[in-house]
């Protein structure tokens, strides 16, 4: 395992640059996630830390080394893809085996048949084949070893996806939306195996997902990329009770945070209130916004209240305990007010004004 | 079909006989009835235009297999094919490969090298003809250029029938480039990128662990194909050898063609018909066999 450091990393494909001056450091066994819309460059910074893209400018360290100029081969990560990209014509086993037969067999003893004439080919396939099997076993797929990809279940692939990235004990992990492809409930399911695995293996993980669900629920720390620039690296709780820029806020959290334009003597800015910050009050309370219920939305366990207000393109939404009171009913006019301390200053930039 | 059966609606059984039946008419008049009429030939001795014909068994079949001119025949198509699927096959493997990792120029070479698919072979023939002349064709000239004497391509018994397949080779490698280049073009590229990182680390391991395997669908239906196509050669024979010298390069719808069309003994070139027609038929079904088993991985 080890510490992986970009340092001011750029990349253009033809005109577009897509990521601009992007750095960062992470620490070795840190879960990180990089969050962001899709075509945000999230998945570049990967495949430039796994060597599949080279870096225009800039570098990347992994461990003690510099490892720009390296093949992917030679950076000693493992990547799980998005596809799971398993080799079709290959077995489970197989498909497990082959990082660690490219590395511990020569060209001559990888050849079918012949190879195991050599001198060395039947000890390396021995450790192998004891590899594969511990690997297996630590995802709970020893029973389908000889299947092949085909007979597998989305899950089962992903299983076997993560085994052959971990059976070579990498410096790091590079997972490149890896639940994406399974349905809701084995997403969930997924998620907390794969912190589970990454916690016990020890292992540094890079983590692209533009879902910030699982960037909430699994990372150690979340850096949120939006058009090529990095926006803020920080915990999940940080990033979203404290962001440094009105796109985090907006970015993270579910419904959208509340925006209201404020003009003032020494120019614009923003004022931001998640809904759960807002509470419903009469519509003349002193300090309330005023307007129309257009939606109530019972999700069980709480409300969320739409309010058009005049002047205001996007209604406000307020989240409500279920418990707490009375919902308001479509068309009622009420009065939106933030909870004391719970307004999130911006200037005219988008930048963070505290205090 | 199945299920208007089991429905066991009348009303529905025979619509669905009605939509079927265009399919059925095409298939009985353009395929099986051809195909059932060589057969009954080849059981009779009728010749081309005679008032008269005579069930004769399996008389055709025994005099054919009894033939050493057949034999000749079947074994210079079996060497002819021998030379040009494997050739064929490829060196198409190898165009498509070169063309798709090419950075410019890609559309040129395609088109270039399917050209010979898309030319009249019995044309093309005649050019092959003047580049292959003996004294004055351009094969000739080149080689002598090098200081090597060419001799004749063509009437040389030990190697017209190799040129005819060099020949053969030029004319299907473009279709079996095509074919592959599609082949390639579904690998999803995230199997390079695994296998890059897996520490495949050269052009060799790649092609061996993700094209190689990946390709097997397309491999077996390029072979199969070029197998049928080079077994049906007959252009080129007509046009530059007629068969000789000496029978060298005699192959089987040359012979058909002569027994049925020269000799009008229509009945024993329906007997060749059916030889030639069961092999055709047995590459088909090896195909679909293999490729139900090996290539899919499912």
């Amino acid at each position: 395992m080890a510490a992986i450091a970009c340092e001011n990393v750029r990349k253009s494909f033809g005109a577009v640059e897509v990521l601009k001056d992007v750095s960062l450091d992470i620490a070795d066994g840190e879960f990180l996630t990089l969050l962001g819309p899709s075509g945000c460059g999230k998945s570049t910074l990967l495949r430039i830390v796994a060597g599949l893209e080279r870096n225009d400018s800039g570098s990347i360290t992994i461990g003690a080394r510099r490892v720009d100029t390296l093949p992917a081969r030679d950076r000693d990560v493992a990547m799980v893809f998005q596809s799971y990209a398993l080799y079709p014509h290959m077995t489970v086993a197989e498909n497990i085996g082959l990082p660690l037969s490219m590395r511990r067999m020569n060209v001559w003893q990888r050849l079918p048949g012949l190879g195991a004439l050599l001198p060395g080919t039947r000890t390396a396939r021995k450790g192998i084949a004891k590899d594969v099997a511990d690997a297996a076993d630590a995802l709970d797929i020893g029973p389908l070893l000889q299947r092949k990809p085909s007979q597998l279940s989305g899950g089962q692939k992903q299983r076997v996806a993560l085994g052959r990235a971990m059976v070579r004990h990498p410096a790091a992990f590079l997972l490149d939306e890896p639940l994406s492809n399974l349905d809701a409930k084995l997403r969930v399911q997924m998620r907390s195996e794969l912190t589970e695995l990454q916690r016990r293996l020890g292992a540094t993980m890079i983590y692209v997902t533009h879902d910030q669900s699982e960037a909430m629920t699994m990372s150690d720390r979340v850096a949120v990329m939006l058009a090529g620039k990095l926006q803020q690296v920080a915990p999940p709780r940080r990033l979203y009770d404290d962001p440094e820029t009105l796109a985090v806020a907006e970015f993270v959290g579910s419904p959208k945070i509340n925006v209201l334009v404020v003009g003032n003597e020494r120019g614009g800015g923003f004022h931001a209130v998640r809904p759960e910050a807002m509470e419903v009050v009469a519509p003349d309370a002193p300090g309330a916004t005023t307007g129309r219920v257009r939606l109530v939305e019972h999700l069980g366990s709480e409300s969320l209240v739409h309010v058009d207000v005049p002047g205001l393109d996007l209604p406000l939404i307020a989240r409500l305990e279920a418990m707490s009171a009375r919902d308001p009913r479509r068309g009622e006019a009420i009065g939106l007010r933030p909870l004391p301390g719970r307004v999130l200053k911006f200037d005219a930039a988008g930048r963070r004004v505290r205090g | 079909m199945a299920d208007a059966n089991s429905a066991g609606n009348p009303g529905e059984r025979r619509a669905a006989y009605t939509l079927i039946s265009p399919a059925w008419v095409t298939f009985s008049v353009l395929l099986a009835g051809p195909s059932l009429a060589v057969v009954v030939l080849s059981l009779t001795d009728w010749q081309l235009g005679a008032p008269t014909m005579n069930f004769i068994g399996v008389d055709n079949y025994a005099q054919l297999f009894a033939d050493r001119v057949f034999w000749k025949s079947f074994g210079n198509t079996a060497v002819y094919c021998m030379v040009v699927v494997p050739g064929s096959v490829f060196l198409g493997l190898g165009l498509a490969l070169l063309i798709e990792g090419a950075t410019f120029g890609r559309a040129f070479y395609r088109a270039a090298y399917f050209l010979p698919v898309t030319s009249t072979l019995i044309a093309m023939a005649v050019v092959w003809e003047f580049l292959l002349h003996p004294s004055v064709g351009l094969v000739n000239v080149v080689l002598e250029q090098v200081g090597i004497r060419g001799g004749d391509w063509l009437k040389n018994p030990t190697r017209a029938l190799f040129t005819l397949a060099g020949i053969g080779i030029w004319q299907s490698a473009g279709l079996n480039m095509v074919l592959f280049m599609a082949g390639l073009k579904a690998i999803p590229p995230d199997l390079y990128e695994a296998a890059e990182i897996d520490g495949a680390a050269s052009a060799w391991e790649r092609f061996r662990c993700v094209t190689w395997p990946m390709l097997g669908p397309a491999t077996l239906f390029v072979t199969v194909v070029s197998g049928i196509r080079s077994f049906q050669v007959f252009d080129t024979v007509e046009v530059l050898t007629k068969g000789g010298p000496n029978k060298a390069t005699e192959v089987l719808l040359y012979t058909m063609y002569t027994e049925a069309f020269n000799f009008f003994r229509t009945g024993y070139g329906a007997a060749i018909t059916v030889v030639f027609l069961v092999v055709v038929l047995a590459l088909t079904l090896l195909q679909v066999k293999a490729g139900e088993k090996r290539t899919h991985y499912s």
